[in-house]
């Protein structure tokens, strides 16, 4: 094929030859300076740190999301994003600030030593962390958070679930799964937990770079769809129409390397933070190949990031859809038309199983011979099938990944099982009366 | 030892289908590649009865494909399409004169009419000419524009209901991951189309929008389908080079990719408030543009002009570089 798109390619930014930089700051001109920015911005450490609030302050502001005496969950990951969040909402909070942040924040840290190694005082420094800014905190363990509903009880025994979510993950051998079902969890017990601690925004700390690569995964993944409730600014969480959750990424108009420089000129330290691809080859999973990608990209079009953030800004969530995915809450892809990469996909695996016989069967017929195929004679295994087979019908197309891989369902949190079985109550009932329906 | 077998049908496996991982033997292997097409064809409401289909055949393996494909189905189905070859020579040497004996051997091998027209003929200059003007870098905008509207007038030329090009799955998944760099969402969102039908313009098909490369590769392979495969001598593209491989790079982690990268590209959304180019017609040669004067007219001028860098970029900077000439009078052509 010929790599010219349909009317012609653009010219991409040409980068000019490197000039010599200034050495003064451009802001002040006084000052040497000490950061440079898009190759070519001179700062000094004292202009820099107000520009960074600048536009913290600019992006909680301009969403006028955030009322006041509103509580805010802010998530905190010990992640140096996360820890230069705190220090802005910190130093925000202070009388002597101009123009004073007026919310009421409640500081989140989720323990997630169950599933990477820590060291063992880490969950001790961040409380002292937390002690220091003297704000309201919760640390609460990640498996208390997604399978119990009193999880800020802090004498509970978790040990047992503990054990289930490793299941979990030790079930899901992909590591692009597993991210994903990390994510997907992590995003659950957040929502959890706001709703428990009674506040209605959440903030988390991700930043440009950080959110363009989930972009760019999650197109991969085949969560286009579901673009704009993982990057935006602002998304109403369906799950909860009577509070209408908000989470607010504040961060997500600073660069890396500007939070970075935050943290070093504030002397913040970040604590470790890891997820299932800490310490992987790029070549093991979606989310770390696309991360590469966007890096190296980076470095010959230093466009690249926010260009690819800009594009996710202008995508939405179809305003007609109905229905939401069990465990990421996701829009559903309900009624797709014929001619979809959904329909297109079934039928390869379908004429590629069948072959010849392809022609005589439909495909329907195709999916009878398959249960007869998988009874083994009502025992438990075609039970547990069963459900698996029912729960998939209200997963997205990208959960239905992860859940295909999950050998048994019993290790999922209560709640999403719970649902499943309300939802095919009420299918019943529907089935039941549907002749009487005008 | 005999490969286990996913259909069943009794003989040996002798491949592994790149796009599900099944094994098939070679005659299941091409019944479910042309099904595939097949439905891919019936459910998009590709063609109607009675269409006069122009297909787009640079040579390589991807037209050699569909227009053998095309050929079988229209046959065992009774679309009862007429089928025509429309080829278009840039005036490549080296390249597209090579592709274009693959592409006349096709005609009789598959006994269809051919038509070939010139960048030559139509805008008096050939891809030669226009590299020897402009240089190495940027010549694939002329290139790609110049082929799209003479795809068009060809087609008009023949009288044809429908062209049917030969993107393929890779194509479709790598031009979203173009679109979403390049910021473009216009295009984000009619790429993943499988008709494009613009007022005024002869609406586009690509039966082979959900088929993989591999397997395009695999079909004419064990058909053994002479086609041309030699990469443009012109600048290979960097930048969707770069998109390409990485590309590449999922699919090799997760064969589906290809397939999920299209379904969220179809099922992604623009906002309501993001404004899009408004389609309307060029004021000179009266072909589909959202500017007033075309990307094709804007790039022809150039050339004429002496300013081969004009067009390059966009087109509002165009349109101030032509007002500060100084024979502005000629700015409306």
């Amino acid at each position: 094929m010929c790599s010219v798109n349909e009317e012609g390619a653009e010219v991409f930014e040409v980068l000019k030859p490197i000039e010599p930089l200034e050495l003064k700051c451009r802001k002040c001109l006084i000052e040497d300076g000490n950061v440079v920015l898009q190759k070519k911005f001179v700062y000094c450490k004292t202009c820099f740190v107000p520009m960074v609030t600048h536009k913290f302050r600019a992006t909680v502001g301009k969403s006028k999301l955030v009322n006041r005496g509103e509580r805010v969950l802010v998530c905190v990951s010990g992640s140096q994003s996360s820890v230069s969040l705190l220090h802005m909402i910190w130093t925000g909070l202070q009388q002597s600030t101009y123009k004073r942040l007026t919310f009421e924040p409640v500081v989140l840290y989720i323990d997630e030593s169950v599933l990477h190694d820590y060291p063992l005082d880490q969950v001790k420094k961040i409380k002292e962390l937390f002690e220091k800014y003297g704000l309201t905190y919760h640390i609460v363990k990640f498996s208390a958070a997604v399978y119990l509903d009193n999880c800020l009880n802090k004498d509970t025994n978790v040990d047992q679930y503990n054990d289930k979510l490793q299941n979990i993950f030790n079930n899901l051998s992909d590591l692009t799964l597993k991210e994903d079902m990390l994510m997907k969890l992590r995003k659950r017990a957040i929502t959890k937990l706001a709703d428990l601690l009674k506040c209605t925004r959440i903030m988390t700390a991700e930043n440009e770079h950080k959110l363009s690569i989930r972009l760019l995964s999650n197109v991969a993944l085949g969560r286009g769809s579901q673009i704009s409730l993982d990057i935006g600014l602002a998304v109403n969480n369906k799950n909860n129409n009577n509070t209408s959750l908000v989470t607010i990424r504040p961060m997500r108009n600073l660069s890396a390397k500007e939070i970075s420089y935050y943290a070093l000129f504030n002397k913040l330290d970040d604590f470790m933070h890891s997820n299932f691809l800490t310490a992987t080859s790029e070549d093991e999973s979606i989310q770390k190949t696309t991360e590469r990608f966007v890096n190296d990209l980076q470095v010959d079009f230093p466009s690249t990031v926010s260009t690819i953030f800009r594009t996710g800004e202008k995508i939405s969530e179809k305003t007609s859809a109905i229905a939401y995915c069990l465990l990421c809450q996701g829009i559903m892809e309900v009624n797709v038309s014929p001619s979809s990469a959904m329909e297109a996909t079934k039928y390869s695996k379908y004429v590629s199983l069948m072959g010849v016989k392809a022609l005589k069967l439909s495909l329907k017929e195709l999916k009878n011979e398959e249960t007869n195929e998988k009874n083994c004679n009502g025992c438990k295994c075609r039970n547990k099938q069963d459900l698996k087979e029912k729960i998939i019908e209200s997963l997205c197309y990208a959960c239905t990944h992860i859940i295909q891989e999950l050998e048994s369902l019993d290790d999922l949190p209560e709640e999403i099982l719970n649902k499943e079985k309300e939802r095919l109550q009420f299918k019943k009932m529907e089935e039941q009366i549907k002749d009487f329906l005008l | 030892m005999p490969v286990l077998y996913s259909a069943k049908c009794g003989q040996n496996a002798v491949l592994k289908r790149p796009k599900t991982g099944d094994t098939l033997c070679k005659e299941c292997f091409y019944w479910a590649f042309e099904l595939e097409i097949h439905s891919t064809i019936t459910n998009g409401n590709l063609f109607k009865k009675g269409d006069v289909v122009a297909i787009a055949a640079s040579g390589g393996k991807d037209s050699t494909v569909l227009a053998q494909v095309l050929k079988t189905l229209n046959e065992r189905y009774n679309y009862e399409l007429k089928l025509v070859l429309l080829s278009i020579d840039e005036g490549i040497t080296g390249y597209r004169d090579d592709s274009l004996k693959t592409v006349l051997e096709n005609k009789d091998e598959y006994q269809m009419p051919l038509k070939i027209l010139s960048y030559q003929q139509l805008y008096g200059w050939s891809m030669d000419k226009i590299v020897a003007e402009v240089g190495r870098k940027n010549n694939c905008t002329f290139c790609g524009v110049f082929r799209r509207q003479a795809l068009d007038r060809g087609a008009m030329l023949l009288n044809v209901d429908c062209i049917a090009t030969g993107h393929n799955a890779d194509d479709i998944a790598e031009t979203v991951l173009m679109n979403i760099l390049r910021g473009d969402v216009a295009r984000l969102q009619r790429c993943v189309n499988i008709i494009t039908i613009t007022e005024g313009t002869i609406p586009r098909c690509k039966p082979l929008k959900y088929t993989y490369e591999k397997e395009i590769v695999m079909y004419a392979y064990f058909k053994k389908l002479n086609y041309f495969s030699t990469e443009c001598i012109f600048a290979p593209n960097a930048y969707r080079g770069y998109a390409r491989t990485f590309l590449k790079d999922l699919e090799r982690l997760k064969p589906s990719s290809i397939m999920d990268i299209i379904h969220s590209g179809e099922t992604m959304c623009i906002k309501e408030n993001v404004k899009l180019p408004d389609i309307g017609v060029c004021t000179k040669c009266g072909f589909v543009s959202s500017q007033d004067i075309c990307k094709a007219c804007i790039l022809l001028e150039g050339l004429n002009r002496g300013l081969p860098k004009l067009g390059i970029g966009k087109s509002s900077k165009a349109n101030k570089a032509l007002a500060a000439l100084p024979n502005p009078r000629l700015l409306h052509f």
